[in-house]
């Protein structure tokens, strides 16, 4: 008699869960097809994945069937909810912090009212990246070949116990460069950075660094071209209008500490006459003027101030008639150090290898090119290799 | 298409349930499955699902054919001659032109065939209906709609488990949905995979991405990681497919028995993947001559095979090869020996090898995972551990308990004590009801967020 009344009891527990499982998929189900559609996501501060047009090539390729994803996931209703449940949940069940020291959040640290990147390279992207840039030298031997590669701020900020030695950003720096052929010239500003590191080189809500980050690689740099480095004091100064809150807020699911703690803007202007163009292309037909810096920009965003945000190709001409031009394969780090670059060059360009297509070869021997900075992020973006090999593509 | 996917999830499968239940007959519900199954596999694969339906053809022609015309031999060549070259041809092209490049120093172009999703599966699940077939243990299908709804049944697809046609015959004809056991099982495969699978991948990732600096506590933290990701992984997609299996009526046979609590290689091996493992036994071992005659030699094949199968590649044959010496340890030296280790000692030597096998396993080029071993097993010089070791694994405390628990069968535990006092009380039963319902409602609530989660893509420049 008991047992039949227990074996009830359960059978209503399943017939609870099987409820809850054909009205949860039926709901969620309902509104994914025919729920509310928005062009724009608040919350991650992007345009959402439309529907994609179905056609036959679409079809055969994947491609629809990849966008519809994208679709389904970005119009998925209460989405923002769900990534809101989704963050706290993961706060305690993959990143517990057993005091105030710190925690990982989506990858990035926060340690009081910092957040911070960390960058490093697993074994084969340093191995992708550091084949590519022998290759740049090997078919550019009379072309001064530098790389730059930058650190994220967790190395200088985050306590210690939590510096994991094989991260660490000054032992893969000097790990990659080890790879690189002794012709490359290679530009080491870790122990730069790390002696500014008490003035604001890098924010505090976004990964990126500040002008004056920015102006610590430019000096290392100078110094190994071999000019004299501008100096600050000669630069007009400013700072821009309101706060920066930056994409680390988003990036690690608003936390108090960086919302309630913006950052600021400041920039330097170059004190001499220049002009500068972007394209879309390496053909650099149809132009458009641009301002490398700014002092005020009308958007959240103030890291837009310098350069306007990563462009394809700029091309900045100034009136240093020296003859020397510089191409500069970069990533957003760079364009914080456009206003100091320009100071010492007659033509600079700066081409972003994954905004472009180019034949960086032709490009450097069409334009007289005689140095080529890479300018990357330390993780090492493989897909800087596939740039590199690009030519037989863009021909 | 995967099952841990919002898509999948929230518009295939709930359309796919609804007009299941609405469809009154069991033939049109079969065309159902059938109609849904091709579209699922032609969603991410839209130009392969021609071989699936090229392999359901052949084999059911051949079947048809075999007692009918010619001799029944001949037929079954022809099936597994023609099965075994389209996962040859697909699966393995590439791999012996790059070996036969290497030997003769040639230059053949590799064709450059993409995998077709499943195809490992499928052309084995075709080729042991035809075998059956020609046992007599089964009759041929004469429904071809029948067939090819077996041989593409979406629950088992694309990850297995194997499905034998005489395992599920009668079913294909008259069957009864288990909704409620089904439900439970695919909510709890669901969760293996989402919350458990794809957070033990994205520390491997962590861990074994950057191997040759790592020290060697971490590099088994990673080794670690991996077999607690390729368990889950496999594991609940293959607790899915039951379910999905229980929910339109056909009984799977279990694939794993809780691997991580064997005390031999040769018990992991009765409890990992038993699908494929009873697929090589009866058709492949046995047929060699079993343990009847040439043992080893046929357990070598196997096992080189069983490699094999898993990828083209030289580190899945050794990984299969560092099995096969370990069963011929235990069958030779273990198993006649009249003294036996403690239960302990039996269990720890069991991890150590399956974790080092799993090494074997991930890293595919032989140079990588010469490196990886170096580093486990110190020779490397890389130090035994770093000071940051520690907060970075209790960092991941939660998880890494929850994940052994999820190893173990904790949940038949559970059952026996449940049954212990089921008798007694009714208000035991209930809360144990209770928490069970709301336990597997959490997982089911808990994996969308995190598959919502897993498409969070902050753009850095947009809006400029």
């Amino acid at each position: 008699m008991q047992t039949q009344r227990n074996t009830k009891i359960m059978k209503t527990g399943g017939i609870v869960t099987a409820v809850f499982f054909a009205v949860f998929l039926l709901v969620l189900g309902y509104f994914s097809f025919f729920g509310e559609r928005r062009e724009i996501s608040e919350a991650e501060n992007r345009e959402v994945a439309q529907m994609p047009e179905f056609t036959y090539d679409t079809w055969v390729s994947g491609e629809f069937s990849e966008e519809y994803d994208n679709y389904v996931a970005d119009n998925f209703p209460w989405r923002d909810d769900f990534l809101q449940v989704n963050a706290d949940i993961n706060s305690v069940y993959t990143q517990v912090s057993f005091d105030d020291e710190g925690v990982w959040i989506e990858n990035r640290f926060l340690y009081k009212d910092r957040g911070m990147g960390l960058y490093y390279p697993t074994d084969e992207d340093l191995a992708t990246y550091t084949d590519a840039i022998n290759y740049v030298k090997e078919r550019l031997p009379d072309t001064d070949i530098y790389v730059m590669l930058i650190p994220g701020a967790f190395n200088f900020y985050a306590p210690l116990k939590f510096q994991d030695p094989t991260t660490m950003s000054d032992k893969n720096i000097e790990r990659t460069f080890d790879k690189i052929s002794d012709d490359v010239n290679k530009v080491n500003i870790y122990s730069a950075l790390e002696d500014a590191k008490d003035d604001y080189i890098y924010f505090r809500t976004d990964f990126h660094w500040t002008a004056r980050g920015a102006y610590c690689a430019y000096k290392v740099f100078a110094d190994m071209a071999g000019y004299d480095p501008v100096s600050l004091d000669e630069m007009r100064h400013a700072i821009v209008d309101g706060d920066f809150p930056g994409e680390l807020i988003l990036e690690m699911h608003e936390p108090e500490a960086l919302k309630e703690a913006p950052d600021f803007v400041e920039v330097f202007f170059p004190e001499l006459e220049y002009t500068a163009m972007m394209y879309a292309d390496t053909d650099m037909v149809d132009g458009t003027p641009i301002e490398i810096v700014r002092d005020a920009v009308n958007w959240w965003n103030k890291y837009y101030v310098f350069n306007k945000g990563d462009q394809p190709l700029i091309h900045i001409n100034t009136e240093n008639k020296n003859g020397k031009s510089l191409l500069v394969i970069k990533d957003s780090f760079a364009n914080a150090m456009t206003a100091f670059m320009v100071c010492d060059y007659e033509d600079v360009y700066y081409m972003d290898y994954r905004l472009i297509k180019a034949d960086i070869f032709s490009f450097v021997e069409e334009h007289s090119i005689d140095s080529v900075l890479f300018l990357n992020k330390l993780t090492l973006d493989r897909s800087i290799s596939m740039f590199i090999h690009m030519e037989n593509e863009v021909r | 298409m995967v099952f841990s996917s919002l898509i999948f999830l929230f518009q295939f499968l709930t359309i796919c349930l609804l007009l299941y239940f609405i469809i009154p007959s069991i033939k049109l519900k079969n065309i159902l499955l059938l109609v849904a199954s091709l579209f699922f596999y032609a969603w991410g694969e839209p130009v392969w699902v021609t071989l699936l339906i090229f392999s359901a053809l052949l084999d059911y022609t051949v079947s048809n054919l075999m007692f009918k015309k010619g001799s029944p031999k001949a037929w079954l060549i022809i099936s597994v001659v023609l099965n075994l070259s389209l996962l040859i041809t697909f699966k393995f092209s590439g791999f012996i032109i790059q070996n036969i490049n290497a030997l003769t120093s040639s230059h053949i172009p590799d064709p450059g065939f993409m995998l077709p999703i499943g195809i490992s599966f499928y052309t084995f699940q075709t080729m042991s209906y035809t075998i059956d077939v020609y046992r007599k243990k089964v009759p041929p299908e004469r429904s071809f709609i029948d067939f090819i709804t077996y041989v593409s049944l979406f629950p088992q697809l694309i990850a297995g488990p194997i499905v034998r046609y005489s395992d599920i015959s009668k079913e294909l004809k008259s069957r009864k949905p288990d909704i409620l056991n089904g439900v439970r099982r695919f909510i709890i495969g669901l969760g293996k995979k989402v919350l458990l699978a794809n957070t033990a991948g994205a520390l491997v990732g962590e861990y074994l991405g950057r191997i040759n600096s790592m020290s060697v506590l971490s590099s088994w933290v990673g080794v670690f990681f991996f077999s607690l990701q390729i368990y889950f992984d496999f594991s609940g997609y293959s607790d899915m497919a039951i379910g999905l299996g229980k929910l339109f009526g056909f009984q799977f046979l279990e694939n794993f028995e809780y691997p991580y609590i064997s005390k031999s290689i040769t018990e992991f091996w009765r409890r990992w993947h038993i699908s494929l493992s009873s697929f090589f036994r009866d058709y492949l071992y046995i047929p060699l001559g079993g343990n009847r005659k040439l043992q080893v030699r046929n357990m070598l094949i196997v096992w080189a095979l069983t490699g094999l199968w898993h990828g083209a590649s030289w580190n899945f044959v050794l990984w299969g090869l560092y099995y096969f010496v370990f069963l011929v340890i235990e069958k030779y030296i273990f198993q006649r020996s009249p003294v036996k280790a403690p239960a302990a000692v039996r269990h720890v030597y069991t991890l150590f090898v399956v974790m080092v096998g799993w090494a074997v396993f991930y890293f595919t080029s032989i140079s990588e995972l010469r490196t990886a071993l170096s580093v486990m097993f110190g020779f490397s010089g890389n130090p035994g551990y770093y000071a940051s070791d520690l907060p970075m694994l209790t960092s991941h405390v939660v998880f890494i308990v929850a994940a052994i628990i999820a190893c173990m069968p904790f949940s038949k535990l559970c059952g026996r004590i449940f049954d212990h006092f089921i008798e007694k009380s009714s208000m035991l039963t209930v809360l144990a009801t209770a928490a069970q319902t709301v336990f597997l409602c959490a997982i089911l609530f808990w994996s969308t967020s995190a598959l919502v989660g897993s498409t969070f893509n902050p753009f850095l420049y947009f809006r400029f």
